[in-house]
């Protein structure tokens, strides 16, 4: 595979399929062990709109597969978003105190900004 | 109870303790306070929006219904269309007392939202606590369908597509830079030699379009060839500029009908029912046709102003208020004698307030790149005419004294310095100063003039027409000087430089490779491979950055079109080319270096303790970085103890230098779509803080989520130890034409110090040798201490204390703690 379609791929990946517009069910739904309460997640610094990366997992992995595929080799993490049910991922690990008080600045490692996380980090 | 007793005092005393904003409140007219208080603070306080700042939906669905209905129109005129359909049919607003009007949006309380610019900020947007209309669930639902119909066709989505897609996911991760490829965000300029020198009313350029139209006829409808199939795409466009124009008429006189309809019918007192006919007729009059008074002249402006942001999410505010609009001025105080000064300061302080008043949802990134304010409006005053002589009036004295009272964040002032300007007005700037208001800042008008020369090519009368295009960036008015849009997106987060050479190009933050392989820097053998992969990484990085824009910018007549901003644009009109095509500009771009100085003071770290006196290894000092220092505080301090900018150090300036004269280099080798250069522009507003998280362990001793510092060509905070003089002679080493477009200097000077008529006296000296030194900026922030900590303690107490950030100035409460800490680091320089 050529470089252009290695990185089409990741382009793909990031902000492809986890973007596409979703229903206000889908969107306000927040799983009891979501992608942005795990201490792994790290928000995009450029979209707040809820997407991030994982800083364990890289691209290939697919935690909603059956059973879900783990990569952890790679040069890109895995992109997900803040309300991605990781409940079959094997390294989740719950945050203990997420900082959901928007007037202070962005932290992609522990900043949790969106509307629909408020309350969930207690 | 606490403010009536602050009315109370005198005013003596409240100068005695700096509370300029109690006597602002004492001396300024009833109207102005009224309005001044009247106004909603649209800007985001740290990275949220005020408590009942809601986001406008009625714009965006009057806009999606003609969007979709004229979809197989060429792009611009499917865009005049639709804006013109939000002109007729938006709700509009006139505030009680108000002499001005025009709003961008609905309500005064709301925030523009273009929901054409980009799918994640719309997404974003859905996510954002506190900003949805009640009912929050049906806005909610509201915003999913828009956002729906909106997904993968925004213009941001466009460009995205066509990027190289290792460039798309670089650029969009966040880590090299911010701003949007597109000209539905980012610092517009406006064409004012063609709106106000030239005296051009919308019916004037109506008129001229369609001379235009008939002589493209001529040719459609004779022989055919070639030659002319570029004209039936340019004549949809010429009717799409006509069209917004004569919309924006309309526009303009659904208010005046509104000020009609309140005075006939609702407005008891007589005096504001006059001033409602005023404003009427105002309406009527402008922007049909060019100003015939003060009023006129800035209510035109401010039309032009709003309907250019209807059409996009401007995030600056290019004028020269006191220049294009002292003609009026000057016939209604000095000439006819239709108005008094004391009125004429009201209108100027509205004028002011209105422009406050603006503000548009942003991403995050934004919100927290200008915290407390929605853009940078930076007014330019001052400066010379055309043939050279000194351009200030008594307008520029009116606009600095009304802005002592009004006291808004937004708009700031800069000063055009040049070594003509009359002392009564340099008190009049250094009095702005001394309120605490952190402007104007104060640019070398010299100086600057030469480098847009020398750097862009304008010639000299072109030149000395410029005016901030953003906070810092000198842009001519005139048909081929200026500049459509500056795309932020060219601004880069310049600390990763240093980052990815020490790194091999991977970013530990974001978990990707980012920059080139320059090679693992534990096997380094000297200072000059190290530099030589700091070169690399800078040139990557401004690479990447400038090509995302170069193709925003090629593409965005296509991928948004501005139908407004051409039919304000004297070549667009001339052309029927979209007024963002880089067809007839000269160009003017530049890249914004954020986290600039960190690379010089990191480098000088390097040289020092690991080649020089060889106290570490690079590979321990690469486990550190790695590790963030933890476990290793006493080697952090002998880091953060080597040789850092502003000193007059010549260890760590020549590195300064040497780092300045490769980017100048490189701004040669790469060009923008007009085929001119892409200088450096050291600044930063607070993106200083919002990259806190995002860049990691540097060898200046900082770690990942301390500030950064605070911009520009700006020491470090607390790191300037050798006094104002070595401040000055170490940014006087840098060639202020060549070595790049404008380097941004922020000082803290003493208030007490500074106080009374010895104050200025020391000031005026210290911008002699600033000017003498041939720097091309700098500006003050004069605000103690003691009031600084005593505001954050008790902020209900010291709402209206304002600090210069980086670039804008804002309200010091409304920033974030750690924007408010970083301030308060930097040295108070006695002078």
């Amino acid at each position: 595979m050529g470089r252009r379609d290695e990185w089409k791929q990741v382009q793909n990946s990031m902000y492809g399929e986890i973007t596409k517009a979703r229903s206000v069910e889908e969107r306000e739904k927040v799983p009891d062990a979501a992608c942005g309460l795990c201490k792994n997640f790290a928000e995009n610094a450029y979209a707040s709109d809820g997407r991030g990366l994982c800083k364990i997992l890289k691209v290939g992995s697919n935690i909603a597969a059956d059973p879900p595929v783990f990569v952890t080799a790679g040069e890109v993490g895995l992109p997900t978003m803040f309300n991605t049910d990781a409940a079959a991922c094997a390294h989740y690990a719950k945050m203990d105190f997420i900082d959901t008080d928007g007037t202070e600045v962005a932290d992609p490692g522990y900043r949790r900004v969106q509307r629909q996380m408020e309350g969930k980090g207690k | 109870m606490a403010q009536a007793a602050k009315i109370q005092e005198s005013i003596e005393d409240l100068e005695k303790k700096q509370e300029w904003w109690w006597i602002a409140e004492k001396k300024r007219s009833k109207r102005l306070d009224y309005l001044r208080k009247a106004v909603w603070k649209k800007g985001a306080i740290g990275g949220n929006y005020a408590p009942g700042v809601k986001v406008d939906l009625e714009i965006p669905v009057l806009f999606t219904q003609m969007y979709n209905w004229w979809k197989f129109d060429p792009p611009m005129l499917r865009r005049a269309k639709a804006n013109a359909h939000i002109l007729d049919n938006m709700t509009i607003f006139i505030t009680d007392h108000a002499q001005l009007v025009g709003y961008v949006g609905t309500t005064p309380n709301t925030l523009l939202w273009r929901i054409d610019g980009a799918s994640m900020v719309n997404e974003e947007l859905y996510n954002e606590p506190g900003v949805m209309p009640e009912p929050e669930q049906a806005s909610l639902k509201k915003v999913a369908d828009l956002n729906a119909a909106w997904a993968g066709q925004t213009a941001v989505d466009k460009v995205a597509r066509i990027l190289d897609p290792e460039d798309a996911v670089k650029f969009l991760s966040g880590a090299i830079g911010w701003g949007a490829p597109t000209s539905a965000y980012g610092y517009s300029g406006k064409d004012y030699e063609f709106l106000f020198a030239q005296r051009n009313g919308f019916l004037d350029i109506i008129e001229k379009i369609d001379e235009a139209i008939e002589k493209a006829e001529d040719r459609t409808m004779g022989a055919p060839g070639p030659d002319i199939l570029p004209l039936y795409e340019r004549l949809q466009n010429w009717d799409a500029m006509k069209m917004i124009l004569e919309a924006s008429i309309r526009y303009a006189n659904r208010y005046a009908r509104l000020a009609r309809i309140i005075a006939e019918n609702y407005e008891t007192d007589p005096t504001r029912k006059e001033e409602l006919i005023r404003l009427a007729e105002t309406c009527e009059h402008v922007p049909a046709h060019a100003p015939r008074s003060l009023q006129e002249s800035l209510q035109y402006d401010h039309f032009v102003q709003v309907l250019a942001r209807i059409e996009a999410l401007e995030g600056a505010w290019p004028a020269r208020p006191d220049y294009y609009h002292w003609p009026m001025y000057h016939k209604d105080v000095n000439v006819e004698k239709n108005i008094t000064r004391e009125e004429a300061l009201d209108l100027v302080g509205e004028f002011m307030i209105r422009a406050y008043e603006v503000g548009g949802f942003g991403p995050r990134w934004a919100r927290e790149g200008l915290q407390g304010i929605t853009g940078t409006w930076v007014w330019t005053l001052g400066g010379v005419n055309k043939d050279g002589t000194d351009a200030c009036n008594d307008l520029t004295v009116a606009f600095l004294q009304a802005a002592r009272m009004v006291r808004v964040a937004n708009p700031t002032f800069a000063f055009r310095w040049h070594p003509k300007v009359a002392d009564d007005v340099m008190r009049e700037v250094f009095e702005c100063i001394r309120h605490g208001l952190g402007y104007p800042s104060i640019r070398n008008d010299p100086v600057l003039i030469q480098n847009a020369m020398h750097w862009h090519g304008h010639p000299l009368e072109e030149a000395r027409t410029w005016v901030h295009q953003a906070c810092m960036s000198p842009c001519p008015t005139t048909k081929h000087g200026v500049q459509p849009m500056r795309m932020a997106s060219a601004t880069a987060n310049c600390a990763k430089m240093v980052e990815y050479a020490l790194h091999n190009g991977y970013d530990f933050v974001v978990q990707m490779q980012m920059g080139p392989k320059t090679g693992d820097a534990a096997k380094f053998k000297d200072f000059e491979e190290f530099f030589a992969a700091w070169v690399k990484q800078m040139e990557w990085l401004t690479n990447t950055l400038v090509r995302t824009v170069n193709l925003g910018r090629y593409k965005d007549p296509e991928f948004f079109g501005r139908p407004f901003l051409s039919a304000t644009y004297e070549r667009a009109v001339e052309s029927g080319l979209d007024a963002v095509s880089p067809v007839g500009e000269r160009g003017n771009c530049w890249i914004t270096g954020f986290t600039w100085v960190e690379n010089a003071d990191s480098l000088a770290a390097v040289k020092k303790l690991v080649f020089d006196d060889k106290k570490y290894t690079m590979a321990e000092l690469l486990d550190a970085l790695r590790t963030n220092w933890e476990g290793r505080e006493d080697m952090r301090l002998d880091f953060v103890k080597a040789p850092k900018w502003g000193n007059d150090d010549d260890y760590v300036d020549d590195i300064m230098l040497r780092c300045l004269r490769e980017v100048a280099r490189h701004s040669r080798e790469i060009q923008c779509p007009c085929g001119n250069t892409w200088p450096l522009l050291p600044e930063n507003v607070s993106g200083n803080i919002h990259y806190s998280s995002i860049v990691g362990a540097l060898p200046n001793g900082r770690r990942l989520g301390d500030a950064l510092y605070d911009g520009g060509i700006s020491p470090g905070p607390g790191l300037d130890k050798k006094g104002p003089t070595a401040v000055l002679k170490s940014c006087g080493k840098i060639d202020h034409v060549g070595d790049g477009r404008a380097f941004l200097l922020n000082q803290r000077l003493s208030p007490t110090q500074l106080a009374g008529e010895k104050g200025y006296q020391l000031w005026k000296a210290y911008i002699k040798t600033w000017a003498d030194l041939g720097l091309d900026h700098v500006q003050f922030n004069m605000v103690s201490d003691e009031t600084l900590r005593a505001a954050q303690r008790d902020p209900e107490k010291y709402q209206e204390v304002i600090v210069r950030v980086a670039g804008y100035s804002a309200h010091f409460v409304d920033i974030s703690r750690k924007t408010q800490d970083n301030i308060i680091q930097r040295t108070i320089q006695g002078i």
